[in-house]
Order: C-alpha cells, then structure tokens, then sequence
C-alpha cells in the first residue's frame, strides 16, 4: 500500500511543459529494490559534515513516455528527485548528446540498458516504477545537459551540517499562544 | 494602461485580462500546476510586467508573460502553505514569504537560494492550532527592515533584513494580527494595524499601540488595510463579522485613521471582505474580494465598489499589475 507522490514538471522540447502527479510504489536503484521511504523532492538535507552525495538519473514510468529526470543521492541512501524532467522519447536518436553534469549517458549507463534490467522494454517501465541509475557522478548538484536540444535541468540540494544550530545557541523555547485575548477560553493543555 | 487582475483561490489562480470582466484559469496540461491546487497569495512587481508569484500548496511558482505558465520555483517551502509573498520595492531578486505553520523564508538571488530566518513565532495557539504569517511589507522608508503580521502573535519587525526579529505587541488589544499601512511625514510615522479586534495605530514605528475607536465599522474584525498610493493618508479598511464571516464594510480614511467614512458598495458582500489590491501604477484602481468568491472593483480610489458577476469560490488574495 506504500507510494510516493511525485510532481514533476516534464518540459517538453518546445519548452511547453506538463505536470503530471505520478503515483511511485516500486523503486530500484540499480538493480536492487529499495523502499520507497528513500525518495523525497525536498532540497534542504541534514547530513554529517564532510559527508557527500552523488548525482545520478532517475527514470519514472509514464504512460506518455518514460520521464528522466535528474536525482541526487545522499550517503543515507535518500534520493533526492528534482521536480523537473524530460521525456524520454524526445532523447531518442541522440542520447550520446545527452549528458549529466558533463558526462555523456553512454559513460554513466544508458536508458535503456536501466529499464531493460528492471522489467521494462524499450522505453517503457512498469507502471509505479522509478529506477535509479547505479553509477553516479560526484557532487550534490545534478544537472542533465542535451546538446542536441540546447537545454538543460539543472537540480541542486542543499546540504546542512546535521551539528550545526542555526539558532546559534540562541534557540528559544516554543511558544504558546492564547489567540483573542478578551475572552475566557478552555485550553486544552 | 493595460493590466492583468490576479485572484489566489482555493482553485488555482484567476486571471482576468479584461479589466476584471471575465476570469480563466490557465489551461490545466500546460498551466504549471492542476486547477484545484490552492493558492494562497500572488505578487507581482513594478520593475517586471507580467511577472507574478503565486503560493501554492505545492510550492511557489512564477508566471511570465513569455511564458505562459507558472514555472515551479525550488524551495523548501514546498510542503507549507505559503500564505504571502513580498519582493522588495527597489529589488524584486530580493523574496520574503510567509506560511503557515508560521516561518519566514527569504532568498535575495530571486528564489534561486533560501534562508529560513531565525522568527520566534509562535508553534501553538489555541485560536487556530497553528500560527500563520498574515502579511509581510517591506518597510517603505528603511530598505532593511521587513514588517510582518502573524496570527495570532502580533507584529514582528526586522531591522536587518530579516536575519533578527522583534516581537511589538504593547497595546494591542488582540495579536490576530492582519495587514499593516506606514504613513512617513518627514520624521514622524504612523503605522496602522488591523486585527480582529479593532485597528491599532503606532505613532512610536511600532514599540507601542493604541486602539482606535471607529464607531462606523459594524464589526471588529479588520482584515485587509491598503493605501491605494504609497504614503498617501488615504486608507481603505476592510471589515467583515468574523472570518470567514457571512457580511462585510469597507471603510476609507483620508486622514491616515483619525476619521472614516463607509464605502458605497453595488451589493452586500456575502462574507468578510478579505483582500484588497492596489498598484501604484493607477491610485484609481482597486480589486477587493471576499472570502467567499466575491470581485470588487473600484475605479475611485476606493470611495465606492461594483460587484463583477463573476464568483470564485473562496479568493484568499487579489492584486492587478500593468502587464
């Protein structure tokens, strides 16, 4: 009964965009099922100081086409999903043209490739999967370039040291209150 | 002039390009967001035309002229409710939004990058459950100083752009806190403050209040105050029985609150008269709407209203802008 609710903007290559709310209840990364609590499309991250995340690409199954979108992924195992994708049928024919953060899909692992080792065929996934790319690239920023097309989705998470209080040892404590003032009112506290 | 009309509702953001006759939604495929996601606020900016901020239940978006739809903008509001948004007069890189539960987030690089500011509101209240920013307004006269209304916890004061935040409740008579006005005459200012109990004025920038007694409003319950010009004395009050309320008033002042007289309006409103819009562009021109889905329009500065036919359903914010 678990799923994950994802709200991708899908930019087609026009710049028109759709946004489709998509209902995830089978993830892989790689090859390996993962549950679902791992994805999130929250940007802001607590992490250990000095702890890294890779870029990487996630596919999401879609009965328009399959959507790549590009995905950050924490040491915790969180994958990060930027609300932004493409279509996956507006690459065919020139995924060698199609890059993230710089390196070209045919190095990180083809689309293709992804899908047919999770169930699917071609350009199709299963319905309800999102598979993760296995091999990764360095850095909390992932951004997916298509030469061909002249565009890019560039999607950034932001990493805060899990120590650090942004209160700055100031923090105070939670506050209560009444509301309207002039009248006797139950709390229930 | 040319201008657009913008209404928040529970359904999306209306816009109407005929002078506030007729209201579309843009098309669902291509909009940017599904046409029953609520929407809480819109914002617009003098220094881009045609550009507006709307927030969501799903995060903020901008619209463009260009583009034709609203574009998500990332951030780490996106699983609140963001109830307000302002962008500073001389800066609109420069973002503040508020939501609920009540936290402001501010980002100075035109929503590329966010910071929650360090605001000591209040996490439970037993009026609402949970404390939501009601307006925010960057202070006309000191360009690092934000304004804020939080309900229910009062007026909130930043001098420094938002990094450190004061509470100023002395003499408030309620802290459901809704809308504020700045007067500036030379080096005195007057701030004016509505709330559910009644409107306050500030003759001290806010360290101390007063209740002002206005026998011609029906009601306490003062929700939107606006300035049809910036720094004009002139100010139109909405009222109504209480929120979300089944009748409302406008009230204007011209003398900055110390006399009022009530509006001329074409129907009776059919629930609290919520928001007010104004742009300097045309002091002549303002939109008002009630709670429940009622368009107001006045083309006099606010001295009387007509009805639009149209209805919204439940219109939490209303602006127009020269596009």
């Amino acid at each position: 009964m678990s799923l994950f609710l994802y709200k991708p903007h899908v930019e087609g290559p026009d710049g028109n965009i759709t946004t489709p709310d998509i209902v995830i209840d089978r993830v892989f990364v790689g090859g390996t099922p993962t549950p679902l609590t791992v994805l999130t499309t929250e940007l802001y991250h607590q992490v250990a100081q000095g702890e890294e995340a890779d870029s990487r690409y996630a596919l999401t199954a879609l009965g328009g086409g399959a959507l790549i979108s590009p995905a950050v992924r924490l040491a915790s195992g969180s994958i990060v999903l930027a609300r932004k994708a493409w279509r996956l049928k507006n690459l065919v024919g020139h995924l060698d043209a199609v890059a993230l953060n710089g390196k070209s899909l045919n190095e990180v692992g083809l689309p293709s490739e992804l899908i047919s080792g999770n169930g699917g065929s071609g350009e199709v996934l299963p319905r309800g999967f999102l598979v993760v790319c296995d091999s990764a690239v360095p850095g909390n920023r992932a951004t997916l370039s298509d030469d061909k097309l002249g565009r890019s989705l560039d999607h950034r998470v932001v990493l805060e040291d899990v120590a650090a209080d942004r209160w700055d040892g100031r923090r105070p404590d939670p506050r209560y209150s009444v509301g309207p003032t002039k009248r006797e009112v139950p709390h229930f506290i | 002039m040319r201008y657009k009309a913008y209404a928040a509702t529970m359904q999306s953001v209306w816009i109407s390009e005929d002078e506030g006759e007729s209201w579309n939604r843009l098309p669902t495929p291509t909009g940017g967001f599904y046409n029953e996601a609520r929407c809480w606020s819109v914002n617009t900016h003098h220094a881009r035309p045609g550009e507006v901020l709307a927030g969501t239940d799903q995060g903020l978006y901008r619209f463009t002229e260009d583009s034709g739809r609203f574009d998500y903008i990332p951030s780490p509001m996106d699983s609140l409710h963001i109830l307000q948004i302002a962008r500073a007069p001389n800066d609109p890189d420069f973002i503040v939004c508020g939501t609920r539960p009540g936290e402001i987030f501010l980002s100075e690089d035109d929503g590329q990058t966010w910071t929650r500011a360090n605001l000591d509101a209040s996490t439970e209240c037993w009026f609402i459950n949970t404390s939501r920013v009601t307006s925010v307004h960057f202070d006309p006269k000191y360009e690092d100083t934000i304004w804020i209304t939080v309900e229910i916890d009062g007026v909130i004061r930043s001098d420094d752009r938002g990094k450190t935040w004061r509470l100023m409740i002395e003499g408030l008579h309620d802290n459901d806190t809704h809308d504020l006005v700045f007067l500036d005459e030379g080096d005195e200012r007057t701030v004016l403050c509505s709330t559910e109990d009644g409107l306050h004025r500030s003759a001290d920038n806010g360290a101390t209040w007063e209740q002002l007694n206005i026998p011609l409003a029906r009601w306490d319950y003062f929700r939107s105050i606006k300035q049809p010009a910036a720094n004009s004395p002139v100010v139109i009050a909405s009222v109504g029985d209480k929120p979300s309320g089944e009748a409302g008033q406008f009230l204007i002042s011209r003398d900055f609150g110390d006399s009022w007289a009530e509006c001329a309006l074409s129907h009776e409103p059919n629930s609290t008269l919520w928001s007010i819009g104004t742009n300097a562009a045309d002091p002549s021109l303002l939109f008002a709407a009630t709670i429940f889905g009622q368009i107001f329009k006045s083309t006099d500065g606010g001295e009387s209203w007509q009805k639009a036919d149209r209805e919204l359903g439940e219109i939490r914010m209303i602006t127009w802008a020269p596009v």
